[in-house]
């Protein structure tokens, strides 16, 4: 049983406040973040996913009925977002397994083939990031948030550079969380919005 | 307010009596001294000196609080306490270096309590500045009173490490009549109600 | 579990380094000229053994000073510092970086302080004792410079700040590990060394210990 709780979340950047007293519940296993742009739909990712602490109130994660706290984080929940980026120098092997060494996980070569066949780059695992297109580098990034095997995935704008195929690759990977756990995607792609099971418009939260 | 008007006007008036005294009824020191009549500027110096570290040593404390409760309002008061020590060790310098230039003929010597406060005023100064370079308040606040703890712990193995490289010139035991430790202590008195009043006057203004 | 993500950040820097060859250029660079242009300027002034330690720790100093303070601007500027924050516990990320400065600052000296020796003419009286300061007094300044750069990574202007905030924390290991040096130089008689190395050891042990605690507050948001 996954779901979301946000209650009396506030988020201020100095003198701009992001959001004030937000609250939302979901239980579900997809769930879509919509909003015009500055709305907050990167920061309520980041804020889930326990990088930034909320200057007031909480959002936090729920799998299985129990929240995650922020010292699970960084084993359950995996995160694709434009402001997270992978090492340039290194390939996309090297990133993912570099990954799942730091978080202290084994059998990590099998770990990083099988992300790779999950976002189909498994021909150019072997290139230097810096190498990719925008659209392999986004799948690259997919592949590094899904490799660990979190309960959740969070991903911000994912189909941003896309093509045709992988948008068809997206949505299987939003249906094989879904399957596992949790899926939080930020968009203003309705095409996206329309994978999630429920919706925070944080443009009608205002 | 008013209260700190009245405690701002004692710690004025404290620190002026204190002043005439010295002039008027403190001797001048007896042996020890190269200028006996400028001796008597020990007694503003010293004090200064030390409400420097105390200043330091509260900002310190807050600093701690601060990262542990994430207050902010205790970020303000550290902040103040060190904008309060800074200026106070920039007073202990100058005496200082007055007092130098008349008792050991030279204004700047290497003497390790000399070396040890020019430290302390590079600490403040990078203090500030590191926080006038973050823009995010709250990232500030962290960082800094991080800053401040870590340089707290360090500083004291200055204490150990200066007397080795030079001797130094200060005494390490001073004998002075009772009528310097009276105005010694006058001052010290001076000094702390001057800091309790400013500081309450800047935490005011800054939260406010 | 946190050394194994110390391991894994140092393997990654390393990694990059290599192909980079940003961090370690830059620290190379300033220490060979820096080192010409002591000897060039003072010949041969090793026979002064206070001088020659005290301007082979300058040198090595501000060597780090030079190259020490990219290794977490650089991930911030690069984006890749959000990736470090999801998949690695704070601990590990600052052990991890201070393994890395500090065998960045050491394959340095393995250049520039043979260089420095020969140019300035120094006669080193006790080999262990000087290959000893110049480990433990690198570590002591990586420890506190790793601190420092994760300080002044999300500031305005980093690299003056960078300098700026090192050097109170670093002061009293310098005035340390000269004053050793300077014992484990020219010919016998030699000055003890014993309590400079003892008084290294508790620098370090008080910086990365302090370190260790509150590098949790200045690395999160």
């Amino acid at each position: 049983m996954a779901g979301v709780r946000i209650s009396n979340l506030t988020q201020r950047f100095d003198r701009r406040e992001v959001f004030h007293g937000l609250n939302f519940a979901f239980d579900g296993s997809c769930l879509a973040i919509t909003g015009p742009n500055g709305s907050g739909k990167s920061t309520l990712l980041r804020i889930l996913a326990g990088l930034l602490v909320p200057t007031a109130g909480e959002a936090r994660l729920l799998i299985d009925g129990d929240e995650i706290e922020r010292n699970q984080a960084r084993a359950l929940i995996g995160l694709a977002a434009p402001d997270v980026q992978l090492y340039a120098e290194l390939s996309v092997k090297e990133n993912i397994a570099f990954l799942l060494r730091a978080r202290g996980l084994s059998d990590i070569p099998s770990r990083v083939n099988a992300a790779l066949e999950r976002v189909d780059l498994s021909e150019r695992g072997g290139d230097a990031v810096a190498e990719l297109s925008s659209g392999l580098q986004q799948r690259a990034a997919i592949a590094a948030a899904i490799a660990h095997e979190p309960s959740v995935l969070l991903l911000d704008e994912p189909s941003s550079n896309l093509d045709e195929s992988g948008i068809r690759m997206l949505h299987g990977i939003v249906e094989w969380q879904r399957a596992r756990g949790l899926a939080v995607i930020a968009t203003n792609d309705p095409d996206e919005a329309a994978l999630a099971a429920g919706c925070l418009d944080l443009g009608a939260a205002r | 307010m008013v209260l700190s008007l009245r405690l701002g006007l004692a710690a004025v008036l404290v620190i002026a009596a204190v002043a005439v005294l010295t002039v008027v009824w403190v001797p001048p020191a007896d042996s020890g001294f190269a200028s006996p009549k400028w001796a008597r500027l020990i007694v503003f110096h010293v004090p200064c000196a030390m409400m420097a570290v105390v200043a330091y040593i509260v900002s310190t404390i807050y600093a701690v609080i601060r990262l542990s409760r994430g207050d902010m309002a205790a970020d303000v008061k550290s902040a103040a306490s060190a904008a309060l020590g800074f200026g106070f060790t920039v007073l202990a310098t100058a005496t200082g270096m007055v007092f130098a230039g008349i008792e050991w003929g030279s204004a700047w010597n290497w003497d390790p309590r000399e070396t040890s406060i020019l430290m302390l005023m590079i600490v403040y100064v990078a203090y500030f500045a590191l926080r006038a370079a973050i823009p995010n308040a709250a990232s500030r606040a962290r960082i800094s009173a991080a800053y401040n703890v870590l340089a707290c712990l360090v500083m004291p193995f200055l204490v150990f490490v200066l007397p080795r490289i030079s001797p130094g010139l200060h005494p390490q035991r001073a004998s002075l009549s009772w009528e310097y430790a009276a105005a010694l202590g006058g001052a010290m008195v001076g000094y702390v109600l001057l800091y309790v009043w400013l500081f309450r006057v800047v935490v005011a203004r800054r939260s406010g | 579990m946190i050394l194994r993500g110390a391991a894994a950040v140092l393997a990654k820097d390393a990694r990059c380094e290599v192909r980079s060859k940003q961090a370690i250029t830059a620290v190379l660079l300033f220490a060979v000229t820096s080192t010409i242009a002591v000897s060039f300027t003072l010949g041969a002034i090793g026979s002064d053994t206070a001088v020659a330690a005290a301007l082979l720790w300058v040198v090595i100093y501000f060597s780090a000073m030079a190259g020490l303070g990219r290794s977490f601007a650089h991930e911030e500027e690069t984006h890749t510092a959000g990736l470090l924050r999801l998949a690695v516990p704070a601990e590990s990320v600052y052990i991890g970086k201070l393994a890395f400065n500090f065998l960045t600052l050491v394959a340095v000296e393995i250049v520039a302080v043979p260089m420095f020796v020969l140019l300035t003419g120094c006669h080193i009286g006790r080999a262990g004792v000087f290959i000893g300061l110049l480990g433990l007094g690198s570590l002591a300044l990586s420890a506190g410079a790793t601190t420092a750069a994760a300080m002044v990574s999300r500031a305005a202007g980093k690299g003056a700040l960078f300098a700026g905030v090192s050097f109170p924390l670093l002061a009293p290991a310098l005035a340390v590990a000269i004053a050793g040096t300077s014992a484990a130089l020219g010919p016998p008689p030699h000055a003890s060394a014993a309590s400079d190395v003892r008084l290294l050891v508790y620098y370090c042990g008080v910086v990365i210990v302090a370190s260790l605690m509150l590098f949790r507050y200045v690395w999160e948001e």
